[in-house]
């Protein structure tokens, strides 16, 4: 059966299934939930030591226990879950075998603090530079830490893990990259490339670096206390420049026709993906 | 959106009509020609000895980033890449167009920037004398990093610095992911021009390669270079890259664009193809080399290739083995050359390869050891190879316009 078309002559895309995992908590029911209540996600970082910092607070995810833990490790860790959910929902495919490819918005990737401190340590004098780390850095000990602190890494994992197709993209385009992430996965369906899409957005990146940076770009809101403003109508968050610990993804696929109502649902797309 | 205001429709032609290169060797086309011809190489052993290099070739930046203030807020992988996008626009005649400029999409490669290198080392050495408080490091980074570098390190500035210097203003991406992420830049931006959802695009990538951070990063994995420079083909016993610093980049668009503003093509990129290989077990890279040949479209014998082989092992001796199926093709070598320069060796590749087939010619072997052959004949396909040092495969196939 022919897939159905929009007015241009493309392919409809739908959404199939979808996932979360956000400072709010784990799943879309629970997220939904503690939204409608007027709960926020924003809460003081326990995460890592925050004096002398300005902005102590963040919606982070303490909730994935992740295992050496690194920021990037994390956002690995939130992509899986929120993909995990989708897929459940979408029902598409099998397990481990996504018939397409991954669409991944990712943040930026590099070598983080407590590895760098390790490295440090490793050094064992008092007057550290560069070409001292890059004495101890090669013969395999640390081989762990090029995989992990790959810009490709995050991304080499899920579409291993979920068996998607072809060469997964990691994308960023700031504060647009999950809405970038989904405009590819339309555009591969539109073009005909491929039936399904894996459009994920993961992002764990608090930590004091990434704080410090945005700090000093004046990005961030410095109204610690209380950190989360229950059920205020127009919270004061202001975290929008932030690291929102936020992965949503959707999948989607024009194999089966579908119901109006999901039809329907597209008019976001457009929005989103613009 | 632009795919719904396209004057196309429908499968086209997509045409390479701008390149720019600023790579080791010089800026400019005939810079990077003449010293692949002369078989010039700059690397430099000494500065970052046992390890090497290939530094930028020095430009006056003023004539591609004319304000101060704009080279100020940059670090230098910033200002490779907006120089060299300078050169692609300007080579494809489209540079200040703004009704063109206005639209054209961008999909850029790319990596992190520069570390401040002193304050991490600051920050180090005062944990080795003993400073370990638990506000230790908050405090350090607050008083001692800068505030304008977060705007060089992120990823996704390259595009907005070219946005801001050269007004190129439709719809803005960056990939991420090392090598192949040059590979899908072209891949995402061809495919969309070929089905009529964009009619002209900027894709490229840039690379400093005189980063102490980064040789840290690759030192992890064993994968520089060391002691003694050698070709790409000749690294087996003492495998690695020298790290690279290049900006590549090129104009494509679809040929009913290209003609309806009088621009003359390089090249033709027919295809662009990519796979992410599991890297297992052994041979898993070649049967994915061999995969995405396949899916090139129609080769003639007797043609060219240029690779991005780095010299990290095991992935070039994988693709020695696929390469060497192919022995009627004469094999080019980036690395060699210019260095290894991660994001931005396909894009040079790709840059390369258009030039190659405009000029009639296919530069000289880089190499002495039987791996590159002479080529007698002009080009008329040039298969450009990508495989990652870590993960990612591409394959771009490029063709004369006859």
């Amino acid at each position: 059966m022919a897939a159905p078309r929009d007015n241009f002559g493309r392919p409809i895309v739908v959404v199939t299934g979808m996932g979360i995992v956000t400072s709010l908590g784990t799943g879309k029911a629970d997220n939904w939930t503690r939204l409608t209540a007027g709960e926020s996600g924003i809460r003081t970082i326990t995460r890592f030591p925050t004096d002398s910092l300005k902005t102590t607070m963040a919606g982070t995810v303490d909730f994935a226990p992740v295992e050496p833990f690194s920021s990037t490790g994390l956002s690995e860790r939130l992509g899986e879950m929120a993909t995990e959910e989708a897929l459940a929902q979408s029902g598409i495919g099998s397990k481990g075998d996504f018939p397409g490819p991954l669409f991944l918005a990712v943040a930026p990737v590099e070598v983080e603090w407590p590895q760098r401190m390790e490295l440090g340590r490793a050094v064992g004098q008092p007057d550290i530079d560069y070409n001292d780390l890059l004495r101890i850095s090669g013969g395999g000990k640390y081989a762990s830490f090029h995989d992990r602190f790959m810009f490709g890494s995050v991304a080499a994992h899920l579409a291993e893990k979920f068996g998607t197709k072809g060469s997964p993209i990691s994308l960023s385009t700031a504060c647009a990259s999950g809405a970038t992430a989904i405009q590819l996965g339309v555009e591969a369906i539109r073009r005909g490339e491929t039936d399904a899409a894996l459009c994920v957005a993961t992002d764990g990146t608090v930590n004091p670096e990434t704080l410090v940076r945005f700090s000093l770009l004046s990005a961030l809101s410095t109204q610690n206390e209380p950190p989360r403003p229950r059920r205020s109508r127009f919270p004061r968050i202001a975290m929008v420049s932030s690291s929102p610990k936020a992965p949503a993804r959707w999948c989607s696929k024009v194999s089966k026709p579908r119901p109006p109502a999901a039809r329907r649902s597209l008019a976001c797309w457009p929005a989103a993906a613009n | 959106m632009t795919e719904t205001t396209s004057a196309t429709s429908g499968p086209t032609d997509v045409w390479i009509t701008g390149i720019g290169l600023a790579t080791s060797l010089g800026e400019g086309l005939d810079a990077n020609w003449d010293a692949l011809n002369q078989g010039r190489i700059n690397v430099d052993e000494k500065s970052f000895a046992p390890y090497m290099v290939h530094p930028w070739c020095h430009v006056s930046l003023d004539t591609q980033i004319p304000k101060k203030g704009d080279q100020r807020q940059m670090e230098a992988w910033q200002r490779i890449g907006t120089y060299a996008a300078g050169l692609a626009l300007d080579s494809a005649g489209v540079k200040g167009n703004k009704d063109i400029l206005g639209r054209m999409d961008m999909v850029i490669a790319a990596g992190g920037g520069e570390r401040d290198l002193a304050v991490d080392c600051g920050i180090l050495s005062a944990q080795a004398k003993g400073n370990s408080a638990p506000a230790f490091l908050n405090e350090r980074l607050m008083s001692d990093l800068r505030p304008t570098l977060f705007l060089a390190q992120l990823s996704n500035l390259l595009a907005g610095n070219i946005a801001i210097v050269h007004g190129v203003c439709g719809t803005s991406r960056t990939f991420m992911g090392e090598e192949v992420a040059g590979v899908d830049a072209a891949r995402n931006a061809a495919s969309r021009i070929a089905a009529g959802q964009s009619d002209i695009a900027l894709i490229g990538g840039s690379h400093n390669g005189e980063r102490k951070d980064l040789l840290v990063l690759y030192e992890f994995g064993d994968f520089n270079l060391k002691d003694k420079f050698a070709p790409v083909w000749a690294r087996k016993e003492h495998a690695g890259f020298a790290l690279g610093s290049a900006g590549a980049f090129i104009v494509i668009e679809s040929k009913q664009h290209a003609l309806a503003r009088g621009a003359k093509p390089f090249a033709r990129l027919s295809n662009v193809v990519a796979d992410l290989s599991p890297r297992k077990q052994p041979g898993q890279v070649t049967a994915t080399l061999d995969k995405l040949w396949s899916q090139l479209g129609p080769l003639e014998g007797g043609g060219a290739i240029i690779t991005g082989a780095s010299g990290a092992e095991p992935v070039t001796s994988e693709e020695r083995a696929f390469l060497q199926k192919h022995g009627d093709f004469a094999i080019r070598a980036t690395g060699t050359r210019f260095g290894h320069t991660m994001e931005t060796q396909f894009p040079l590749g790709l840059g390369l390869a258009a030039l190659s087939l405009s000029r009639g010619a296919l530069f000289p072997p880089g190499d002495s050891s039987g791996a590159e052959i002479e080529m007698q004949r002009s080009p008329s396909q040039i298969v450009v190879v990508g495989a990652g040092h870590w993960r990612g495969e591409g394959m771009a196939l490029v063709e004369a316009v006859k």
